[in-house]
């Protein structure tokens, strides 16, 4: 068995595939002077099992068996069982064996007692409402900031200024989109309002000077690479009202409560999508020209959208001017 | 709608609860745990005091036998099923965190554990409920010879018998095997632990010295045999001389292992025995051309396979890696119940 004697009859195997433990087998029950019917009838296997072994035509068989046959002869014979196993792995292909990965210690203590399921139960709710937010902020575009200074207390603050203005032609809005604020605007308005007349003023003392000024500062810086023939949007306030802007790439470029007097100019590439919560009150321009504001219900949010694409500039699909 | 958003963060596992080992097998990793079933508990300031997990797995086996009045190691299975629920679930707790990457979130993952198929209702549901109560999102319960079956390769799809056993630290079972389901299948409760058993009784018989569960094991691993072999090994213990009252040192042999080993390898060959004589006849055909099967940690028993096939007459082959034939098989029965919602082989 560990002589290589002169070449064998078998060994005239053109394709060349790796050589099977069928000539070792064989070789060693020669050697040993056995004959296959004897060791059949030990192994309780049939002889022409042992047989297609020894010529490596391990068949239809399922390799379970095979290597627990080839196992058993092996052991049988006096051979080494690996380096058979080892060849028959070679000519019939991996059967891959499960790794085997050792996993990271953690901490041992564990207590007895009955755990703490509303603990448990209170951070995964928790998680889970972490994980929603992340899922529709992310899914809704990429964000140029990290988080607004308070975004959802302002629109509550809307509504009561939303009532007195003078009642607008009624073009209703179809509320296609339910969007994100719109349940805090028509939520609690009544307990806010307070609230809102008294705090607005003492907490935002720079209305009047930003308005003279223009400045584009608290607007988000534009983007690094844009389009140079950037488009001014301009929003001036005659009430305070919740003001979004995206621009056409879908970057907030305003998220805000305007005060009355606030005028505030936008950079962006068009066209822009514009949400109001009081429609009345604010005035519009772009490019210099006014832009009719679409008038809903007092009290109702609008959209629409502003500008036509630029060719170059937008690749997002336009919205025409007008509600959508 | 919060199972499918915890299941993100959780693996599916299988788990083989064994007597002796639990192993755990994750869906494309492959086996990640396999751990001596035992837990050592504290319990400090006096018997009413407050019980704590000191250690479990192979930390709490090193203590086995060794411990201070207030740690005992215990294990929780006995004969594969549960005898102490709290300590299980507790130890399975462990385990499922012990292989779970996400430390922020807690794992809920998808378990199949595997429960023998002599199991009564009543210990089904106990396993349930325990890992249940470790964590686990859904239970979902196989019998062991046909995670053995599937974990070994064997073509249980086909309309072929395969017979497997599995011989495990608290039973063995041994099953015919046919398109997707047991056409027999018994189980004896001998398993590794009976071994262990065996070889402490026939040391204190013979040698009037007692030697430990620790020990016995260590003996039957490296010299026990279930065939006569052209080779006697031997191997030097100590133990407790009950005469003397003292330690003292003593060498064994495999042939003395052999015949302490006789009792449990007997009840195994006899429920090898009494399957085959109630295998209905073209299955049985099926076996005897292709062989018996053997998994589990007591197919490394050294010639077993050899003992069974000379009792029974029939080919007898170990499956490929043995001790993890069924958390793999386990694993696999979840991939298919993933993929193709087949749940045929679960039970309830």
């Amino acid at each position: 068995m560990v002589e290589r004697p002169d070449s064998n009859r078998e060994n005239a195997d053109p394709v060349a595939p790796p050589p099977g433990p069928g000539e070792r087998l064989r070789r060693a029950r020669e050697g040993a002077g056995l004959d296959l019917d004897r060791l059949a009838a030990e192994l309780h296997l049939p002889a022409r099992i042992l047989e297609a072994l020894e010529r490596d035509d391990f068949g239809s068989l399922p390799p379970t068996y095979t290597q627990g046959y080839l196992r058993s002869y092996a052991k049988r014979l006096g051979l080494a069982v690996d380096p058979v196993l080892a060849e028959y792995h070679r000519r019939a292909g991996p059967v891959e064996p499960p790794p085997m990965t050792a996993p990271a210690p953690s901490p041992a203590q564990v207590g007895l007692g009955r755990t703490r399921h509303g603990l448990y139960v209170l951070f995964v709710v928790l998680a889970a409402a972490v994980f929603l937010a992340w899922w529709f902020r992310g899914g809704s575009g990429p964000r140029p900031a990290a988080s607004r200074s308070s975004p959802p207390p302002a629109p509550a603050v809307t509504s009561p200024q939303t009532a007195p203005p003078i009642p607008p032609a009624p073009t209703p809005v179809p509320a296609a989109r339910p969007p994100l604020p719109r349940p805090a605007v028509s939520g609690a308005p009544k307990a806010s309002s307070s609230i809102a007349s008294s705090a607005a003023p003492a907490e935002q003392p720079a209305p009047v000077p930003r308005a003279g000024a223009t400045a584009p500062s608290s607007a988000p810086s534009p983007a690094p690479a844009p389009p140079p023939p950037a488009d001014v949007l301009v929003l001036r306030c005659d009430a305070d009202s919740w003001v979004e802007v995206r621009d056409a790439r879908g970057r907030r470029l305003v998220y805000d409560l305007l005060h009355a007097g606030d005028v505030r100019r936008v950079v962006g590439t068009p066209p822009f999508r514009v949400l109001l919560g009081n429609p009345a009150a604010v005035r519009v321009e772009w490019d210099g020209r006014r832009v009719p504001v679409p008038r809903g219900a007092p009290g109702k949010v609008v959209r629409f959208s502003v500008g036509t694409p630029r060719a170059a500039a937008a690749p997002a699909p336009a919205g025409g001017p007008g509600p959508r | 709608m919060f199972k499918r958003l915890w299941g993100i963060f959780s693996n599916d596992l299988s788990i083989d609860l064994g007597t002796a080992n639990t192993l755990i097998y994750v869906r494309g990793q492959g086996i990640v745990l396999n751990e001596p079933s035992v837990v050592a508990i504290r319990q400090d300031r006096g018997p009413g005091g407050p019980r704590a997990i000191a250690a479990v797995g192979i930390e709490a086996k090193r203590m086995l036998g060794r411990t201070p009045g207030n740690i005992t190691a215990i294990r929780p299975l006995k004969e594969g099923v549960i005898a102490d629920f709290t300590v299980t679930e507790k130890m399975l707790q462990y385990f499922i965190r012990k292989v779970h990457e996400n430390k922020v979130f807690r794992p809920s993952p998808r378990v199949l554990v595997c429960v023998p198929c002599g199991s009564t209702q009543v210990e089904r549901r106990a396993i349930r409920e325990s890992a249940g109560g470790a964590g686990a999102r859904e239970v979902y319960l196989i019998e062991e010879p046909m995670a053995a079956a599937i974990g070994a390769g064997l073509p249980v799809d086909e309309a072929r018998g395969s017979m497997v056993l599995d011989i495990g630290g608290g039973t063995s079972e041994v099953a015919v095997i046919s398109l997707n389901g047991i056409v027999y299948s018994a189980s004896v409760r001998i398993g590794g632990d009976k071994f262990d058993e065996a070889i402490t009784n026939y040391v204190r018989r013979n040698y009037g010295t007692l030697i430990g569960e620790a020990t016995a094991e260590r003996v039957k691993h490296e010299i026990g045999a279930a065939f006569p072999g052209n080779e006697v090994r031997e191997i030097e213990v100590k133990g407790r001389n009950l005469a003397e009252g003292v330690p003292r040192s003593f060498t064994l042999n495999s042939n003395e292992i052999l015949e302490a080993l006789q009792e449990p390898l007997s009840g195994i060959v006899g429920a090898v025995k009494t399957a085959l004589e109630q295998t209905p006849p073209e299955l049985g055909s099926d076996v005897a051309e292709r062989g018996i099967v053997l998994t589990g940690g007591g197919a490394l028993l050294r010639d077993l396979d050899r003992l069974l096939m000379e009792e029974t007459g029939l080919p007898v082959v170990v499956a490929e890696d043995p001790l993890t034939c069924v958390a793999r098989g386990g694993g696999r029965a979840l991939e298919l119940i993933t993929e193709h919602g087949s749940d045929f082989f679960l039970v309830d």
